[in-house]
């Protein structure tokens, strides 16, 4: 063998060496990178589900990936209220630590309701709820789905009691009122505690129309612009028109039988 | 959906369809490619999946590889699918990226990160798969104005196209992670062959020969990409799932009406309904059918069906593993599939429909 090509054979074997060296130095690098990235990762993934349980999914993962914005933003939403009736005697009839058992048996069997009829439940107020549908994506079914999840609501409330009634508990009885309108939607609070929620008079009127349940005797009310677009296989009696706190003409509602 | 930072441990179902012998051409395809195996062989209860994938392996495009790497990363992080991801991440480390910049990429932090194209094309991307609301063409023209070329955009566009189809499949068959190819990135051994693998995988790439038409349903999407050969694979995929035998017609195009309402893309959603009432539906059932989900002029299976691409727009990895599941059981492995491939396609073309002037 020449001496040239002897000199070429080792820095060709040097060249291999050191690809090889750079290649198990990049390994190990990365072996080393993921085990700290899995620690943090896992961290991470702790206080998304924490988070998660404050907000909807689609607002934590907005949050995670923008930050907080905190401007307001007008949205066209159908808003669903719900409230428990006769709610303060109760109140009055069981021990705290089984009416927050109660209590948080019922928000569950109601948040399974929205959330698998495509709503968003935005908070719960004492012994309410307010949920909201196309606030976080476009929806062209929100009525739609909001009187579904209506009729969810009544089915799983039902069922609910029996397991009360098992119990020995009392039954439990709500009303429900649907409107559709503009809203404005974003986090609303100090910087210390904020919340994202929906502010403005389609909010007022959906909590007024669930008040309007006691007054026409029914559990579920809706009104003209919430039963826009809805499945026509859906029952419907019309309420007579009614005056409600911050309105000047009486609002014209609808029970959904069914 | 999407942006998960953890996807790599994201809940992830174990595969239910039943392993069927796959098709010769594919099988062959599949070795050659030294990928996509799982979408080829766990696919066989509804073939063209597997076929619109090999198609989309071998076709080439004028966009940079960088770019459709890029694209392919960012959908399957988007789309949540963890079989794609897989696959995907490997391939940028294949191209060269760093594992800092594909952290950053993980991380959504493509803004602080990479080159400004490649910060523009993760935006783009970004927007187009999650659609929320459906980019515009304000988004095109910021493309445009850093170089990119409107037939660049346009592939882009296609690749977002197949990948929000193939990361659903992906994800709806809960297809097993390719531990054979992941390992390309993560072992030693890997990383040696890492460049004959890119070479191999861009030498396969090849332009199909022969006349073609964009002409069919859905058309102006197709013309849209202009005479391409993103158009014609776009064409070819959009075939193959209307022509795939187990579902009428008229259930696949009221499937793709509701995505393009959910989406809205205005074009998608007339061209639909009309594809729909001339494939026998009547126009009053369709109109209550897209508005509604149900009409006394759909069948029962149709409601599911409709209820199933809606939800397949926007959803939750597990649950929607759960969901596909039962739609196979409810309807049959060969018209569960189908149902399942035609939604994902839904998926991809109405978003590939922004690209109509």
């Amino acid at each position: 063998m020449s001496a040239g090509a002897a000199a070429g054979l080792t820095v060709l074997a040097v060249a291999a060496a050191a690809g090889l060296l750079a290649a198990l130095g990049q390994t190990l690098r990365l072996r080393r990178s993921e085990r700290r990235v899995g620690a943090a990762q896992a961290e991470l993934e702790r206080l998304q589900k924490a988070f998660g349980r404050f907000v909807p999914a689609e607002v934590a993962e907005d949050v995670a990936s923008r930050g907080v914005d905190r401007r307001g933003q007008l949205l066209e939403v159908t808003v669903l209220f719900a409230d428990l009736q006769e709610f303060t005697q109760l109140s009055e009839q069981l021990a705290p630590a089984i009416l927050v058992e109660v209590l948080n048996g019922y928000f569950e069997a109601m948040s399974s309701a929205i959330s698998s009829n495509h709503g968003h439940v935005g908070k719960f107020i004492g012994d309410g709820l307010m949920a909201f549908f196309g606030a976080l994506e476009a929806n062209p079914w929100a009525n739609n789905d909001a009187a579904h999840a209506a009729l969810a609501m009544r089915a799983a409330l039902a069922k609910y009691n029996e397991t009360l009634k098992a119990r020995g508990c009392p039954s439990l009885k709500f009303g429900v009122g649907i409107h559709r309108g503009a809203a404005i939607a974003g986090f609303i609070g100090s910087q210390e505690l904020m919340e994202y929620t929906l502010i403005g008079d389609t909010v007022n009127t959906a909590a007024r129309i669930e008040a309007l349940t006691r007054k026409h005797g029914t559990d579920i009310l809706l009104t003209q612009d919430a039963r826009v677009g809805i499945d026509a296989r859906l029952r419907l009696t019309e309420r007579p028109p009614t005056l409600v706190k911050g309105k000047r003409e009486p609002i014209v509602t609808f029970a959904l039988e069914g | 959906m999407g942006l998960d930072p953890n996807i790599a441990e994201a809940p992830w179902a174990a595969p239910y369809l039943s392993r069927r012998p796959m098709d010769p051409e594919l099988a062959w395809a599949a070795q050659r490619l030294l990928g996509m195996p799982h979408m080829m062989r766990d696919t066989a209860a509804a073939p063209w999946i597997g076929r619109a994938s090999l198609a989309w392996r071998t076709l080439p495009l004028g966009l940079d590889g960088d770019s459709r790497d890029l694209t392919e990363f960012v959908c399957a992080q988007e789309n949540g699918c963890r079989y794609c991801y897989g696959i995907a991440r490997t391939m940028l480390a294949v191209a060269g990226f760093s594992q800092r910049r594909i952290a950053a990429l993980e991380a959504s932090a493509q803004d602080a990160e990479g080159s400004s194209r490649q910060a523009a094309v993760a935006r783009f991307v970004r927007q187009l798969a999650q659609s929320n609301p459906r980019p515009a063409r304000a988004e095109v023209q910021e493309l445009l104005a850093i170089g990119f070329s409107e037939r660049e955009v346009g592939e882009l566009a296609t690749t977002v196209f197949y990948n929000c189809f193939g990361n659903r499949v992906g994800t709806f068959f809960a297809l097993p992670p390719d531990v054979a190819i992941e390992n390309l990135e993560r072992s030693f051994w890997g990383g040696l062959v890492r460049p004959m693998v890119r070479r191999r995988l861009l030498r396969i790439r090849r332009s199909k020969s022969g006349a073609w038409s964009p002409a069919g349903p859905y058309q102006a999407v197709v013309e849209a990409l202009g005479d391409t050969d993103a158009a014609r694979f776009v064409r070819e995929v959009l075939d193959m799932a209307l022509s795939a035998p187990h579902l009428p017609a008229r259930s696949k195009h009221l499937m793709i009406a509701v995505v393009a309402r959910l989406l809205g893309c205005g074009y998608c959603d007339a061209e639909s309904r009309r594809l729909a009432v001339t494939n026998g539906a009547s126009e009053q059932s369709v109109e209550e059918a897209v508005a509604t989900f149900a009409s006394p002029g759909i069948s029962q299976v149709e409601e599911k069906l409709l209820a199933f691409a809606r939800d397949s727009v926007r959803y939750q990895v597990a649950p929607m593993q759960a969901r596909a599941k039962a739609l196979v059981h409810d309807l049959g492995e060969e018209h569960g599939a189908e149902a399942i491939g035609v939604a994902a396609v839904a998926n991809g073309l109405v978003r590939l429909g922004m690209l109509i002037p």
